[in-house]
């Protein structure tokens, strides 16, 4: 069987109102992976965000939230990041068992600020998640996919 | 201004917030669960006076951060957010939020000053009772 150019366009296409909220796997060539909607897709070719600056974006907002876990270090022992169904987690996970609402707090400024931003970063959601229970809101299998501070 | 769709939100915002004096202090969990959806209402009331009304979380999130009207109860509410959508599925939900930390912090710290905010913008006079919790365990 033959395939033309127009079928492959036609495979291709991203439709708004059918894959809005489908998630797509975008591989580029430097074996990296992100996860994003396809109306995520469509905002960013409207905005004309191109592929590497919405990378160095999430690479800034990474080197931030490191720095934002080090401020916390008392409570923060690690922060992630890790794509799931087209949002970006950033997740702080703290030592002791209670909320820290001092956190949540930074982290609602954080928040904002990426919402307000949405086209530069994509979804991006951050909150904490207590050690004693990593695996309740962690894969075993994300974690591959994950940016990890040490 | 969709009216019904305001005052809906409000009578769903004082069945809610009634709710959190009846629940045991055995369940802070549920109190603070119950304290979001207080807000959630409030703020919906709040964008339904504008024209908008949020189908989901990520919706209202981008409305809220977004508009200046809401700054101050934006900075409120992402903590109130993060809070019940962790606790829920944890397996020790009282140590993540104990019941001392419902009045002074979740109340007095959070709802509270949404609630006052909100009536503001809503121009409405704040019935500004204060949640009335049950003793400690």
């Amino acid at each position: 069987m033959t395939t033309n150019a127009g079928d492959n366009l036609a495979a291709g296409r991203i439709d708004v109102g059918v894959d809005g909220d489908r998630a797509y796997v975008l591989s580029p060539l430097d074996n990296d992976r992100f996860v994003r909607t396809g109306k995520q897709i469509i905002e960013a070719c409207q905005l004309h965000i191109g592929y590497e600056s919405w990378k160095q974006n999430l690479a800034d907002l990474w080197e931030e939230v490191k720095t934002l876990g080090r401020l916390h270090r008392s409570r923060v022992g690690q922060v992630l990041m890790l794509p799931r169904n087209g949002t970006v987690h950033v997740l702080f996970v703290t030592d002791g068992g209670s909320f820290d609402f001092d956190l949540a707090e930074a982290l609602a400024e954080l928040n904002i600020r990426l919402r307000r931003q949405e086209g530069m970063y994509g979804d991006v959601e951050a909150s904490q998640i207590p050690k004693g229970e990593f695996g309740r809101f962690v894969e075993a299998s994300e974690l591959g996919d994950a940016l990890k501070s040490v | 201004m969709a009216v019904a769709d305001l005052e809906a939100h409000l009578t769903q915002y004082h069945h809610n917030r009634r709710l959190i004096a009846l629940l045991p202090a055995s369940h802070p969990d549920w109190m603070v669960t119950v304290a979001f959806y207080c807000c959630i209402h409030l703020i919906d009331a709040v964008l339904a006076r504008e024209g908008y009304q949020p189908v989901d979380h990520k919706s209202r999130n981008r409305a809220i951060a977004n508009s200046n009207r809401l700054a101050f109860i934006a900075k409120l509410y992402d903590p109130l957010y993060q809070l019940p959508r962790k606790v829920r599925y944890m397996a020790a939900p009282l140590e993540w939020v104990p019941f001392d930390r419902i009045g002074p912090i979740v109340l007095g710290r959070y709802l509270y000053p949404i609630e006052k905010s909100a009536f503001r913008l809503l121009g409405r006079p704040e019935i500004h009772e204060l949640i009335d919790l049950p003793t400690e365990i």
